[in-house]
């Protein structure tokens, strides 16, 4: 226990305090830690208030966690519907679902970057056989913000359906059986019967999705590295190039505590509506 | 004979919807490996060829004799370790909250799982700092470090659900028989949980293996992982496409073996034991 506790406090408590006292300093990175700390209070705070390239950035975070888990709820659902019929052969689409759960994150986003590439990618090409002009997928507005929210959807769909798939099988039959001997339409038991006790693990779902999704990093790096422009950066690839471009290592710090307490804030507000929920 | 009609008309619907949803999941993988057996012209051909028939190992060649092996290497001992000492003080963490009953044993446990909401970027900074006074920056033992904390919680959840699973009297048994506490967790508890233990050390092998942030920013030559390995390689060589791709397969071969084989843990591990899968 206590070794445990030891190197989760050392790598989480420690760097909370370190960059809640760096945070009212001013430091530029000179490689030489500790030296040339200035006190400069709430000046970075202040500073990041009027930072236009930091709202923008939550913005964008908001967006793709709003759309994007909107976008897998919808598919997981229907998928794990479809797989909860007992259908011959349902397992192997259940297995091969899987696959792209685990991949790396980082190959992930490189291959739909090969994929939509604009001229040589497989997606373009396609489009145009259907007659359609090809799309700039990482360079032109709005486009980047949805090939991001695409990977991440690719990804991680199938993780909310085995999760949905789960909260299906669990529910029992006579359920079901009672709804149907009052006479109830499919619609309205899906509405009354399957919704409702679906609720917990939608919200399991929900939570552990958007939890990972505020932090989305990886793939804005590989897919547009925060371009064109600041269009596409998110909270945590702002203050990544804050602090390991530009050096600004007391700002990034007030700035990365302010994501955190937002970060925490819609987490915790999440795990609340599930401990209700359940 | 018509509920008949209708039940096979909607099977034939729910084959034509699963095989589409497959497709899409499938196709970049394809693509990967479509890509990576094409010859240097064919990669880069516009438009590009969906089925080639001039197949080529040479990208691999290329990747595995003349490029680099040191991300492939780097990442599998670095997860091999990490995930070692994960699983090891994992199950300690684990086995005092399922078994003793201590004052606030809920919010440590839950203080254990918070740890996956703090965005990495909000602590790299200090470790960044601590890494270069102790000169752990770009080492293998500085980055063995950061993925057992990183994969820990994970650790900690996945085997708290095995325990909990687990029915007290076998241990009570073994203790009034005279079995110290560790003696009977190392001798009786954790034998009986091997397949679980063999589960998240696994699962948390590959958290290891795929994770990005802090491997972008702790290491930079010597330790550095496969992740950053392909970043640097594709911002300095996008249009090796073949190459690219094979490196790309070279790292998630082993993912995709373990996804299949554990594929009932999985969820169970992403969603932090709160589904069973």
């Amino acid at each position: 226990m206590t070794p445990c506790l030891a190197i989760l406090l050392f790598f989480a408590v420690f760097p909370l305090v370190y960059s809640l006292a760096l945070s009212f300093n001013s430091w530029e990175w000179t490689g030489k830690p500790g030296v040339g700390w200035e006190f400069v209070g709430l000046k970075n705070y202040e500073m990041l208030i009027s930072d236009m390239r930091f709202w923008l950035a939550l913005r964008n975070t908001f967006t793709i966690v709003f759309f994007g888990l909107l976008l897998q709820f919808v598919i997981g659902l229907g998928l794990a519907l479809l797989l909860n019929r007992e259908i011959k052969g349902g397992r192997f689409y259940r297995v091969a679902f899987l696959l792209p759960l685990m991949v790396t994150p980082v190959v992930a986003a490189f291959l739909w970057r090969l994929m939509l590439h604009e001229t040589r990618g497989p997606v373009n090409h396609l489009l145009g056989l259907l007659g359609l002009p090809p799309i700039g997928w990482l360079s032109n507005m709005p486009f980047p913000l949805i090939t991001i929210m695409t990977v991440d959807t690719w990804q991680y769909t199938p993780l909310v359906m085995l999760i949905l798939l789960a909260g299906l099988q669990s529910i029992p039959i006579d359920s079901y059986e009672a709804a149907l001997i009052d006479g109830a339409g499919r619609w309205q038991i899906f509405r009354h019967v399957t919704l409702p006790l679906l609720k917990p693990l939608i919200l399991v779902a929900v939570m552990i999705r958007a939890i990972d999704v505020i932090k989305i990093f990886d793939p804005v790096v590989v897919l547009t590295y925060g371009g064109p422009g600041y269009a596409t950066e998110t909270g945590s690839f702002y203050i990544y190039t804050m602090a390991f471009r530009h050096f600004s290592m007391g700002y990034s710090s007030a700035l990365s505590y302010v994501f955190l307490i937002i970060t925490v804030l819609v987490s915790m507000q999440l795990i609340r509506g599930i401990a209700r929920g359940s | 004979m018509r509920a008949r009609a209708r039940r096979r008309t909607e099977d034939v619907l729910t084959y034509i919807i699963l095989t589409i949803a497959l497709l899409f999941a499938i196709f970049p993988l394809y693509w990967m490996v479509n890509t990576s057996l094409k010859p240097e012209l064919e990669y880069y051909a516009s438009p590009p060829t969906y089925f080639p028939t001039n197949l080529t190992t040479k990208n691999f060649n290329y990747i595995w004799r003349e490029y680099s092996t040191i991300g492939l290497f780097n990442s599998t001992i670095i997860a091999t370790f990490s995930s070692m000492l994960a699983i090891f003080l994992g199950s300690f963490a684990a086995y005092a909250l399922t078994r003793y009953d201590f004052r606030g044993r809920k919010d440590v446990a839950f203080w254990i799982l918070s740890q996956r909401m703090f965005p990495a970027v909000a602590v790299v900074i200090p470790i960044f700092v601590m890494f270069k006074t102790l000169g752990l920056l770009d080492t293998h033992l500085g980055m063995i470090l950061v993925h057992t904390a990183v994969t820990l919680p994970f650790a900690v959840w996945m085997l708290r659900g095995f325990l909990m699973e687990l029915p007290v009297e076998i241990e009570e048994a073994a203790l009034i028989d005279g079995c110290s506490r560790p003696g009977c967790l190392l001798r009786i508890v954790l034998p009986m949980i091997a397949p679980g233990l063999a589960a998240t050390a696994i699962f948390c092998y590959i958290l290891s293996w795929n994770e990005f942030i802090f491997a972008l920013i702790l290491t930079r030559s010597v330790a550095r992982t496969i992740p950053i390995e392909l970043v640097g390689m594709q911002s300095t060589q996008f249009y090796m496409f073949g190459e690219l791709t094979a490196l790309c397969t070279f790292a998630i071969i082993p993912v995709i073996i373990v996804t299949l084989a554990l594929q009932k843990y999985i969820v169970r591990g992403l969603t932090f034991g709160a589904v069973k899968g």
